[in-house]
């Protein structure tokens, strides 16, 4: 597969993608241009990606109000989207509702220390993995540096049919990426994202060295940013063209079980 | 005595302390504990999510609700992404919005005149009084920058706590379009000794429910060594004052 | 489509990430899997050490590489510590240097023109188009700058996605600003910036090696931008401007 040429091309990719990990809703702190269901799907069109998984709004103030949003577009768009339900450590509500609210759902996002500065495994959290835990639901975790990523790690120890999805991290810092590495080894539920708005070339080769490339899923962290460079960087890196494919769908069939 | 509160925010927040009030009832719920008669509102969403979204949700959760005066918040025009001068002033007389709120930091835009010259020339045609807390300006000298860039503008900035004396009194001192919103202005004899230098008309009485506390800021002015004539001004007059002046 | 690569970086940086390639032979190889085909280069050491030292490093090590071609780190000419006009725009001249990378806050110094007059006034004489990285000069610093020296073209490098509220307004008061596309990332970013500003505004980049080529040229790859567009962004820009300079 010549993935050069079908970057250059600028046109619709003709292999299957599915990012893993996409913003639904606009950002407070900086213009993100549009931001809807709409215009996930119509970015989706231009760069050829099959399926987004969309997690409510930035980091959801209101979390009702976001998620509701969200089902709406899942709705509309239901062969196009997927969703992750917004939680909070700040109150214990059912997830249960928007399963029920939406088929599109199919996991939760956990961004707790953009909600106060809470630790992933604030034990008012734990119903929630829980809950995961008893479906055997993906986790979208927000982390950065390595406290978080190790946190997410004790999660994964303590919930082993949660599947933990760490974002950001593998393309962080070096403490953050050791730390992923030593977690994703230690837990065959966690696996890792590419979403990063700006990094080196050679940085996701040096990680899939690392631990393999079968539980890398393809993430661009869209529309907080652009998406069409995330693809490029992936495709064009010198992963072999298997470990590509693995990244772009493979994997996400699997963790997502779509 | 009335209280007019000048700064409360609707809906839910991405953070929410131990028994922190949420809703609009529980919001109430103190308002009536404190006496306060109604409370100028803005909506969470429009602060930490989509703006127009917000603006719009703040709309639906006042209707019909006299309680609440509907503020909303701006953004540049930058884009294309928020509405243009024109749209925002037909939106606000359409919708009984008189008075606009501002988060430069939060946002993310700068309150410079290249950048804001033109919406700042509107508000200040129209009267209308802009709202920020004093967080979301970089520092006291930013403050200063942006009441002598827009003299005609009058603007309550907030949650100023009270450790700024000695930076806020020059400016006080300069510009009279600066107004201290009185919730958690908290220096000991500080509504007192602003009173006696600026006068108490430079004084508005807001809460920042329900992150702050209602019945601390009542009890703040209601124990004020200042007379009742002035305690009047700043729990509701200079508010209602403002707002009455605007044209829109 | 042809890629020039309007800023990357060469030299050995004080730390990098694991796996980042930094030597000209791996940055080159990027350059060819990504088909850029030429690049303007600034030195390390130019930026963070020796201005005038690293400037010279740098064309030793791109001599024989036609690919790359020299950007000069650029500072005042403080107690003589670097060149003055005169003497900046014979070596210039005389090596082939027709850009110039400044770094007010990392080189600690002012931007305005009691400090920066003589350097600005040369580079706009001579259309020197000026290039820095957001963070030497951001929010209302951009626009002073753009604004102090309006006969010089800026272009301004690592930007990120979260700026558009702070670029808009002084791309609309200044016409001499241009943006470097690489990690210019806002969600339809390009396509936006060309429906208010148009692409001749638009230079590409990478900011390699920090920076992703393959990301930077997916970006314009896939921007729903016309092709013209594309072509203008993606070399044609960089190309009128450095034809521009007159040493």
């Amino acid at each position: 597969m010549d993935y050069t040429k079908h970057i250059f091309a600028g046109a619709p990719v003709d292999f299957e993608v599915i990012d893993v990990h996409v913003h639904h809703g606009a950002n407070p702190g900086y213009y993100p241009g549009p931001a809807g269901g709409d215009d996930i799907v119509h970015a989706m069109g231009r760069l050829g990606v099959d399926i987004c998984c969309c997690t409510p709004g930035a980091t959801a103030s209101d979390f009702d109000y976001f998620n509701e949003q969200l089902a709406k577009s899942l709705d509309k768009h239901p062969h196009k989207l997927r969703g992750y339900v917004m939680i909070t450590p700040h109150d214990a509500a059912d997830p249960d509702r928007w399963f029920k609210r939406s088929p599109g759902f199919i996991g939760l996002k956990s961004i707790p220390f953009c909600q106060g500065e809470v630790s992933i495994d604030d034990p008012r959290l734990w119903d929630y993995y829980a809950y995961a835990d008893r479906r055997g639901l993906p986790v979208l975790v927000h982390t950065w540096a390595a406290p978080e990523v190790e946190a997410t790690t004790r999660m994964a120890e303590k919930y082993p049919n949660a599947r933990f999805i760490v974002a950001h991290a593998a393309l962080t810092g070096s403490a953050a990426k050791q730390a992923l590495i030593d977690g994703m080894k230690q837990c065959e539920n966690m696996a890792c994202d590419t979403a990063i708005s700006d990094t080196y070339d050679g940085a996701l080769e040096w990680f899939v060295d690392k631990v393999g490339a079968d539980r890398v899923l393809y993430g661009s962290d869209f529309i907080t940013f652009e998406c069409s460079h995330i693809l490029g960087r992936v495709a064009m890196s010198k992963l072999t063209d298997d470990e590509k494919e693995k990244i772009f769908s493979r994997n996400a069939r699997q963790w997502l079980r779509l | 005595m009335r209280f007019i509160d000048a700064r409360c925010q609707l809906g839910r927040r991405c953070v929410i302390r131990e028994n922190e009030p949420v809703t609009k009832a529980e919001i109430l719920e103190l308002m009536d504990r404190c006496r306060i008669e109604r409370a100028v509102a803005y909506h969470a969403i429009a602060k930490e999510g989509d703006v127009k979204a917000g603006n719009m949700e703040l709309l639906k959760d006042t209707e019909g609700d006299s309680r609440f005066l509907r503020q909303w918040v701006a953004l540049p025009h930058t884009f294309g992404e928020f509405m243009s001068v024109e749209e925002l002033l037909k939106g606000m007389k359409e919708n009984s919005v008189s008075s606009i709120r501002m988060f430069p930091k939060t946002h993310g835009y700068s309150l410079k005149p290249y950048a804001l010259g033109k919406f700042m020339d509107a508000m200040a045609e129209h009267k209308i009084p802009v709202f920020m807390t004093y967080n979301e300006l970089a520092s006291e000298d930013a403050l200063y920058a942006m009441l002598t860039d827009y003299p005609k503008v009058n603007f309550i900035i907030s949650d100023v706590s009270y450790r700024e004396e000695r930076k806020l009194f020059p400016i006080l001192e300069h510009c009279p379009n600066f107004h201290i919103g009185t919730g958690n202005y908290v220096v000991h004899g500080g509504v007192k000794t602003m009173c006696e230098y600026f006068g108490a008309e430079r004084m508005i009485f807001d809460t920042g429910l329900p992150t702050g506390s209602a019945a601390a800021a009542v009890s703040l002015i209601c124990f004020a060594e200042i007379s009742e004539e002035e305690k009047t001004l700043i729990a509701s007059g200079n508010l209602e004052r403002m707002l009455s002046e605007v044209e829109l | 489509m042809r890629f020039f690569d309007a800023s990357c970086r060469l030299g050995r940086p004080a730390a990098f990430g694991e796996g980042m390639p930094w030597q000209t032979d791996e940055i080159l190889e990027i350059m060819a899997r990504c088909h850029i085909d030429g690049a303007l280069a600034y030195h390390i050491v130019a930026r963070e050490g020796e201005t005038q030292d690293g400037n010279e490093l740098l064309l030793r090590e791109i001599a024989q590489i036609p690919q790359l071609q020299p950007q000069w780190c650029a500072l005042p000419a403080t107690y003589d510590e670097f060149l003055h006009a005169d003497a900046l725009r014979d070596a210039m001249k005389e090596n082939g240097v027709r850009t110039l990378r400044i770094a007010p806050k990392s080189f600690a110094h002012s931007a305005r023109p009691y400090a920066m007059k003589e350097l600005m006034g040369f580079a706009a004489e001579c259309r020197v188009p000026v290039f820095f990285d957001y963070g030497e000069a951001p929010c209302d610093e951009l626009y002073e700058i753009c604004h102090d020296y309006p006969d010089v073209s800026f272009v301004i490098t690592n930007t990120a996605y979260a700026l558009n509220r702070w670029l808009g307004p002084v791309l609309d008061a200044c016409g001499n600003l241009y943006l470097g596309t690489g990690n210019y990332v806002p969600h339809r970013g390009l396509e936006t910036f060309c429906k208010y500003y148009a692409a001749d505004r638009l230079v590409f980049n990478t900011n390699l090696p920090t920076g992703s080529a393959t990301a930077a040229v997916s970006l314009v790859c896939f921007a729903d931008i016309s092709k013209e567009e594309k072509e203008l962004i993606a070399h044609g820009n960089i190309e009128r401007l450095l034809g521009e300079v007159r040493l």
